[in-house]
């Protein structure tokens, strides 16, 4: 591996090492214990598929959300 | 319904969506399908007032129903029409249950997809429902409610569609077939102008689809009778759309809007001209078959505006292909997709998983078209199979369902005790929260693959970069072997919240360095960079909407800060630093692919989910980088303070003003 590559690959490293410990910081109780939708926070991060994903064709708003930031 | 009390400024009808728990604030709040859009409108011209309930109040327990129950009463309606689908149809029965303690006398009207298929069964088990209007309910629920308020039940006996029970006799009555409605022209145009959000408009195009599908309801639901309105009516909607609200970017609301050729090449000549005579030009999306597009229909669907298309592979497998009756050619499905990434057109591609006898060669097969696909720029996506009633696969295979409370992506909503007791108790209703074991493949698998799959389009120009290495050694690879092996490693937990998205992170990196000494290009690192930044902040925005949602906060944009007002950064963009330029490349992977000038210096950008899928890629001039690198919640008058020394009074307004409107901070009013 050349010393550039190298270079850029540590740099990657530590830029995804921070943004994983971010994550991983974020995904902590943003929500306090006493809160009553608390549940609802936690069986959506505990769910193993994500509906957020939004597995229907539902795709216009995310296109033309684009457009607007770009104009 | 009680007709001595019905006031002329009476509402008559209040239509629930079958989105009714806003878990997630920019989803749920503001949807509505087009269909009741056209409802308000076939109501209006019968003299009928009617609105749309917008769900505010989260359901995370079951106590809450009164408070949605009590919330509709609010508005004082003397009927209600709940449109229902399979995903929520536990939520609609439990509500109107609820709705029924309170007033037994109001009467409840179930329509849609769920309650049409299963209208019979529906009226028999769960009293709360009075009736159930099968299919397109267009003229049939203005006639309905006019004969309700007109004094009784008697004289709709024949009204098409109409599922009830005799009074005498307490029998379901439910002879007549759904109405199919044959001249869309002849429809109003539908209420546009009582959408929630403008950008979430979709026009009502057509219905029908004549393609057997084992696992669609399509079909069933609006028949396999294609029908769409004239080319002519459908500009016209939208353009009434843009002069009226000023929308200009619509979805074509039709299963199979590409069907007909000729009625494709009429439409796009037609808007490609009318768009010639508009300020802004409209532009549009829509769902099709692969074997329903051609490269010269997709050309003219481009220049006539189309900027993205859903197309639904459902398996990579041949066999599969033939099973479920889908019946694609998958060379030229990945063909059409090659041609329609290449016109720009945002491309998302739909697989499912968890096919009756599906194999491991099966499902490795899905994946390889899955990874074909995005390497060729477009959008894939995977869903666990949900088995829908009156479906095909239903009828084959209901005995062998089973539950395990993890339910298909394709259901999208929270689940109280109530409506889990409920779904166990139903097989038959609820099926889609079910699903069907298989021998050969885990549940945690299929979890695993569906999730990392969904990830997958956050790294497209990363992969299509490097298309040809994929292409070379990918070929014929064991993919499904491959991921099960690392699954133990990548288990959900504190150090691992996204563990098929750290895993795909992982598992691209490795394969990059293992490019290093193969020609990969020295600018990949940054683009790979960028990519899975936007991967993880559209995953702390996701996970920020459902807190802000539990939390019931629905913001409003606050435009014109006061100098005392708080700014608030919110917590998923990111400023990064690349050493190559890469601005035009990550817009448009496909169409600069061997060409893009990578030049070499200091460059920095913003990511930023614009929704749960797609994130934006802003340049940010050197002279603002420090602005967004300090930025921290302050009052609006510190923030100008500490920044108009280096940027000047115009450009810190200049950028106040633009976070606010990209969201990339929230205003909270000085009280």
């Amino acid at each position: 591996m050349k010393e550039d590559q190298k270079a850029s690959l540590d740099r990657i490293n530590e830029h995804l090492s921070k943004i994983k410990e971010e994550i991983n910081t974020y995904w902590g109780p943003d929500v306090s214990s006493d809160n009553e939708v608390n549940e609802v926070v936690l069986f959506i991060e505990d769910k193993k598929t994500n509906p957020w994903r939004k597995q229907t064709e539902d795709i216009e708003p995310d296109v033309n959300d684009m457009r607007l930031l770009s104009r | 319904m009680d007709t001595s009390n019905v006031q002329d400024n009476d509402l008559h009808i209040l239509l629930i969506p079958p989105v009714i728990n806003p878990i997630s604030i920019d989803q749920a709040v503001n949807f509505i399908p087009v269909g009741l859009l056209v409802l308000l409108s076939t109501l209006a011209r019968s003299g009928l007032r009617s609105e749309i309930y917008k769900p505010e109040i989260l359901i995370a327990k079951d106590q809450d129903l009164l408070l949605v129950a009590r919330d509709i009463f609010s508005r004082k309606p003397k009927s209600l029409g709940f449109s229902t689908w399979c995903d929520s149809f536990p939520l609609s029965l439990l509500l109107a249950e609820e709705l029924k303690k309170i007033d037994p006398e109001i009467p409840i009207i179930f329509g849609g997809p769920q309650a049409s298929i299963l209208a019979g069964n529906t009226l028999e088990k769960y009293p709360a429902v009075d009736f159930i209007l099968k299919g397109e309910a267009d003229y049939t629920l203005p006639e309905l409610i006019s004969g309700l308020l007109n004094g009784g039940k008697e004289p709709l006996k024949d009204l098409p569609g109409l599922v009830y029970k005799d009074p005498s006799t307490n029998k379901v009555i439910a002879d007549s077939p759904g109405e199919i409605v044959s001249d869309l022209d002849k429809l109003p145009v539908p209420a546009y102008e009582r959408i929630f959000q403008k950008n979430k408009l979709r026009i009502d195009a057509g219905r029908g689809c004549p393609y057997p599908c084992t696992y669609c309801t399509t079909n069933q639901f609006f028949s396999r009778k294609y029908r769409v309105k004239s080319a002519g009516r459908i500009i016209d909607e939208m353009v009434y759309c843009n002069q009226q609200l000023g929308v200009t970017g619509f979805g074509i609301s039709h299963d199979m809007f590409t069907l007909n050729k000729t009625f494709i090449s009429d439409f796009s000549g037609r808007l490609t001209s009318r768009n010639k005579s508009l300020k802004v030009p409209l532009s549009w999306t829509c769902s099709a078959r692969t074997d329903c597009v051609t490269q010269d229909m997709l050309s003219q669907m481009s220049e006539s505006g189309c900027n993205a298309i859903f197309f639904g592979i459902e398996s990579g497998s041949e066999r599969i292909q033939k099973e479920i009756r889908k019946n694609l050619d998958l060379d030229e499905a990945i063909r059409m997709v090659r041609h329609s990434t290449e016109l720009g057109i945002v491309t998302i591609v739909s697989y499912m998983a968890g096919y009756p006898g599906e194999t491991r060669r099966d499902l490795n097969d899905t994946l390889l078209s899955i990874l074909k696909v995005a390497i060729e720029g477009a959008r894939p996506q995977l869903t666990l199979l949900s088995i829908l009633p009156g479906t095909p696969i239903y009828q084959q295979h209901l005995e062998e369902l089973e539950y395990d409370g993890i339910h298909s992506g394709f259901s999208v909503t929270h689940l109280t005790e109530n409506m889990k007791k409920l779904i166990i108790s139903d097989k038959r209703t609820f099926s889609s929260f079910y699903y069907l074991p298989n021998t050969e493949i885990s549940r945690q698998t299929y979890f695993f693959l569906a999730d990392l799959a969904n990830n997958i389009e956050h790294f497209l120009p990363t992969l299509v970069l490097i298309r040809e290495y994929i292409e070379q050694e990918g070929k014929g690879a064991d993919l499904l072997s491959y991921i099960e092996e690392s699954i133990a490693d990548y288990q959900y937990g504190e150090d691992t919240p996204l563990p098929e998205l750290y895993f795909l992170t992982d598992t691209l990196k490795k394969y990059l360095e293992h490019l290093h000494d193969r020609g990969l290009p020295a600018s990949a690192w940054d683009i790979f960079q960028v990519d899975f930044t936007k991967a993880f902040m559209i995953a702390k925005y996701e996970h920020w909407q459902i807190i802000q949602a539990a939390k019931g906060k629905h913001h409003n944009v606050i435009m014109k800060p006061g100098p005392e007002d708080i700014i608030k950064p919110v917590p998923y963009w990111k400023l990064i630093e690349t050493d190559y330029y890469l601005y035009d490349y990550v817009h448009d992977p496909v169409g600069l692919k061997g060409k893009a000038k990578f030049r070499k210096g200091r460059y920095h950008y913003l990511v930023l989910p614009v929704s749960h899928r797609m994130a934006r890629m802003i340049k940010v001039p050197q002279a603002h980088v420090q602005t967004y690198r300090e930025l921290k919640e302050s009052t609006v008058e510190e923030f100008i303070r500490k920044n108009v020394v280096f940027l000047g009074k115009d450009h810190t307004h200049s950028i106040l003003r633009k976070m606010i409107r990209w969201g990339m901070v929230k205003i909270e009013k000085y009280s």
